[in-house]
C-alpha cells in the first residue's frame, strides 16, 4: 500500500466511515462520495507509506473542483483534519488519494502560462468588441465527462462583449490542455478542447457565432506557446508525468504542513518524476 | 433612448427584458439570427475537440495515451447491500463474518508486517463499511481505532494549538 485514508461523518472521527488505500500500482484514486457521506464529511486522516509520499484532497464538488481540504504526507506520516470547518463542513463530495514519488520535479504552470496568454489575448481581442475581464485562471481538470479518460490543464478567461445598446454581455472561454510523456519520456502537450460560454441574451447565440470560432482558431496560436514552453524540458526525460490540484503542496516537516483549505481553481501543478 | 444599466434590466421580468432588448437592438439596425431563450438563466455554450491534420506530432500514440491515462483507480461509493456476485471470494460474507476476519487480522500485527496486513485488512473494512448498518457504526469506529493503534501507532490523534489537524511523524 502507499496511501491510505478514512473519511468521517462527525468530528474527531466519529460516525459512519469509509477507507481507502491505494496501492503503489496506481497514480490516483478518483473517490464519487455515495450517500452515505457526501455533503456529510467532518473529519479526515490519512498515511503514506511504502516509498511513497502522499496527497488526499477531499473537494467541494463531485468532480474533483472547488473548494478542498488537503492532507499532505511524507512517507511514514499520517496528518488528519479533526474538523474540516468551516465552509468545508458536510460538504465534500469528491476525493482524490496521489502517490507522490521521491524523485520528482514539481511546477506550478499558473506562472508559467497566464502572462503569454494574457498579453497573446489582448492583442488577439484589440480590434473586437469582447475585452478580458480579470486575470486568467489555470487549473488541473480531471476526467471530465466529455473526455472521461484524460486530465487537463485548463486555462480559463473571462470577457466582457461590448454592446452599444445594451450592458456588456459577460463570456468565458476555455482551452483543455493535454500534457503526456510520449515513448520516449518527453514531456508533449497540445490544446485538446475549446470552450466557449455567453450569458443568457437575445443575442448569445450571436455572440457565440462570431467568437468561438476565433476560440477555436486561437488554439493553433496556444499550441505555438506550448511547444515554446515545454521545449525548457526537451534536455529531460521523465518516467511519470501527472497533475496535482491547486498550488504544490508543502508537505511536513514540520507538521504544520499536514494539510490546508484551499481552492482547485487556483492553479494546477505539473509534476515529472524522473 | 440611453443604454440601460445592469441593475436596471435585472429589474425587468423576461419578457420585458427580451422586448426592451429587442427595441434598443433595432435603433441600431440590428436584430437577432438565432432564436430568442426567455429563460433569463440560458446561455449559449459550445465545445470543440482539437482538429489536427493527419500524421501530425502533437497527438500521442494509442499506446503512449494508455500509458499516461491508465493510472487511475475509480470507486462511487453507495452503502447498500453489495450483491454477493460482485464482492471478491475471499471477502464474502455477513458483516459479523467480516468483523470476526479483521479483528483477528488485527491480532496478528507487528511492527514489521502492520502495513501488509493493512492491505489485507483494508478491503475487507470498505465492504464492511459500505454494507454496514446504523448499529454497527460504533464497533466499526472501534475498529479504525485499533486500527490506528496497533498499524500506526497512534493512540490520540492531538490536534496542532490553534489548529483543527495535525500530523504525526514516522515512529511517533
Amino acid at each position: 500500500m502507499a496511501v491510505s485514508a478514512s473519511f468521517f461523518k462527525h468530528s474527531n472521527f466519529n460516525g459512519y466511515s469509509e477507507s481507502f488505500n491505494l496501492s503503489n500500482n496506481w497514480r490516483y484514486w478518483w473517490i464519487k462520495f455515495g450517500s452515505g457521506l457526501r455533503n456529510e464529511i467532518t473529519s479526515m486522516r490519512a498515511t503514506a507509506y511504502s516509498g511513497f509520499d502522499g496527497n488526499v484532497y477531499g473537494f467541494t464538488r463531485n468532480d474533483f473542483l472547488g473548494q478542498f481540504a488537503s492532507l499532505n504526507m511524507g512517507e511514514g506520516w499520517t496528518c488528519w483534519w479533526s474538523n474540516v470547518g468551516g465552509e468545508l463542513n458536510d460538504d465534500i463530495e469528491s476525493a482524490l488519494l496521489i502517490n507522490r514519488n521521491k524523485s520528482e520535479f514539481a511546477l506550478e504552470l499558473k506562472g508559467q502560462i497566464s502572462g503569454t496568454f494574457k498579453t497573446e489575448l489582448d492583442k488577439a481581442l484589440a480590434d473586437s468588441q469582447a475585452k478580458r475581464n480579470g486575470e486568467p485562471r489555470v487549473y488541473s481538470v480531471f476526467w471530465p465527462s466529455y473526455d472521461p479518460s484524460k486530465k487537463f490543464v485548463r486555462v480559463e478567461q473571462n470577457l466582457t462583449i461590448e454592446l452599444d445598446w445594451w450592458p456588456d454581455y459577460d463570456a468565458r472561454i476555455r482551452y483543455d490542455v493535454y500534457l503526456y510523456l510520449n515513448s520516449a519520456g518527453k514531456v508533449q502537450g497540445y490544446v485538446a478542447w475549446a470552450h466557449t460560454w455567453v450569458e443568457g441574451g437575445i443575442f448569445s447565440g450571436d455572440i457565440l457565432d462570431e467568437l468561438h470560432p476565433k476560440v477555436v482558431a486561437g488554439a493553433s496560436d496556444l499550441n505555438g506557446a506550448i511547444q515554446d514552453q515545454l521545449a525548457v524540458f526537451s534536455f529531460f526525460t521523465f518516467s511519470s508525468l501527472y497533475l496535482l490540484p491547486g498550488p504544490q503542496p508543502p508537505m511536513p516537516p514540520p507538521s504544520s504542513n499536514f494539510g490546508r483549505i484551499g481552492n482547485a481553481l487556483d492553479d494546477a501543478t505539473l509534476v515529472l518524476v524522473s | 433612448m440611453t443604454k440601460p444599466t445592469r441593475d436596471e434590466i435585472e429589474k425587468l421580468n423576461p419578457v420585458e427584458r427580451v422586448e426592451l432588448e429587442l427595441k434598443l437592438a433595432a435603433e441600431y439596425g440590428r436584430s437577432p439570427r438565432r432564436m430568442i431563450s426567455l429563460d433569463p438563466q440560458g446561455s449559449a455554450q459550445r465545445s470543440t475537440p482539437a482538429q489536427f491534420s493527419p500524421g501530425s506530432t502533437l497527438l500521442p500514440t494509442a499506446a503512449e495515451s494508455r500509458k499516461n491515462d491508465l493510472d487511475v483507480r475509480r470507486i462511487f461509493t453507495e452503502p447498500s447491500a453489495i450483491p454477493d456476485a460482485f464482492k471478491p471470494v475471499l471477502f464474502r460474507g455477513t458483516t459479523q463474518s467480516l468483523f470476526e476476519s479483521i479483528s483477528s487480522h488485527l491480532e496478528q500485527i507487528t511492527p514489521d508486517n502492520r502495513f501488509q496486513m493493512l492491505e489485507l485488512i483494508s478491503e475487507q473494512l470498505l465492504a464492511l463499511q459500505l454494507q454496514s448498518g446504523e448499529k454497527d457504526i460504533e464497533a466499526i469506529q472501534t475498529l479504525q481505532e485499533h486500527i490506528a493503534q496497533s498499524v500506526l501507532g497512534i493512540d490520540k490523534f492531538k490536534d496542532l494549538p490553534r489548529q483543527n489537524g495535525g500530523a504525526s511523524a514516522p515512529n511517533e
